[in-house]
């Protein structure tokens, strides 16, 4: 069901709001794109700086364009939820991947010293 | 208790479940099952970029500079890709706005920012083709990937892992065929306003509908960035 027109006040407000977020968004990906280029750091800290602020871009989008902030509790709950196991998803595989590297390095090692 | 845009069960009760509407409730249903298509994808690729770490290229001289002819001689790493994000981001915000001048009532409104949303989409789809053929130019296609953590093929005569090349043009173009199809929503809901239909339904939603798939994709893009361009 559609909303009930804003208030004068509320409209200005709710305007302004986009804005700000607007800028928010531009600043944290410009800085994304700067430290990613020109900052050296280690891989693993370069991933965890991305990544957190890549979860505070995803919560204005989130929160603000997608109006999750104003649903009831439990569609907040049912739409956030399934994220969890995304997570876990992600490290999950990451993990895997490096196990699967290491393994095969291994077996590579193996047969390079292995005599027939 | 109004049954309009509400769900009536097999019991026969009706409602409004979450005091959200039966449209935006599927739309969110949908966005969720679309949320772990993509997340199997970034997820795949996740596997297969740790299990190559040593070779596996660098994402700022793979896209180092800007695939239009004439600029593409400056070494400009990943400020093509940025400018797509940007025009992501501001086709997302010009349809919030027009998402709350339809909550206004405000034809005129709705139509003034519904247009700069589709042309910042079609920027973002035509930059795609761009960066897409300047790739399959250096030699990139599904198949085969000339750039490993050394360089380009033709400095260090080593080609990189295929994967990268795969998963590239499977997300991009997953993602650019989202995109494609919310330009199409979005023009079939200008010329829909246009024509009046929503201000005789009286209400906007639909506008709040396409809205929250457009956002989507936005929020998409933000994690296709993230594990593509910045990792």
């Amino acid at each position: 069901m559609s909303h009930a027109p804003y208030t004068p006040e509320e409209y200005k407000k709710n305007v302004s709001k986009i804005w700000k977020t607007t800028g928010i968004l531009s600043f944290v990906t410009f800085l994304e794109v700067g430290v990613a280029v020109l900052v050296e750091m280690p891989y693993s800290m370069l991933a965890a700086f991305v990544s957190i602020v890549s979860i505070i871009k995803a919560f204005y989008i989130m929160n603000i364009f997608m109006h999750v902030g104003h649903e009831t509790k439990g569609f907040k709950f049912v739409i956030l939820f399934p994220f969890i196991f995304l997570i876990w998803g992600f490290v999950a595989f990451s993990l895997e991947g490096l196990s699967y590297a290491g393994m095969r390095d291994a077996l590579n090692m193996v047969l390079k010293h292995w005599s027939f | 208790m109004s049954t309009e845009h509400g769900i009536e069960d097999m019991t026969g009760r009706s409602g409004r479940p979450f005091n959200a509407s039966y449209g935006k409730l599927l739309m969110w249903f949908f966005l969720i099952s679309d949320t772990f298509t993509f997340a199997a994808f970034l997820m795949a690729y996740a596997s297969n970029r740790f299990a190559n770490l040593e070779n596996w290229p660098v994402p700022a001289e793979v896209f180092s500079s800007i695939p239009i002819h004439g600029l593409d001689h400056y070494h400009l790493p990943l400020v093509f890709v940025t400018i797509m994000t940007s025009l992501l981001i501001a086709s997302s915000v010009t349809m919030v706005r027009a998402v709350q001048e339809g909550i206004q009532m405000n034809k005129k409104g709705v139509i003034n920012w519904l247009i700069p949303t589709i042309i910042f989409g079609a920027l973002f789809l035509y930059c795609q083709y761009l960066e897409w053929t300047h790739l399959f130019a250096e030699g990139m296609i599904i198949s085969a990937n000339p750039f490993s953590a050394l360089g380009h093929f033709h400095d260090t005569g080593v080609m990189g892992p295929p994967a990268f090349a795969n998963f590239f043009f499977a997300i991009t173009g997953f993602h650019g065929m989202h995109v494609l199809l919310g330009v199409i929503l979005n023009i079939w809901l200008l010329i829909e306003t246009a024509n009046g239909r929503f201000e005789k339904v009286g209400h906007y939603e639909m506008v709040e509908k396409i809205g929250l798939y457009w956002h989507f994709v936005d929020l998409v893009w933000v994690y296709v960035f993230l594990s593509y361009y910045l990792l």
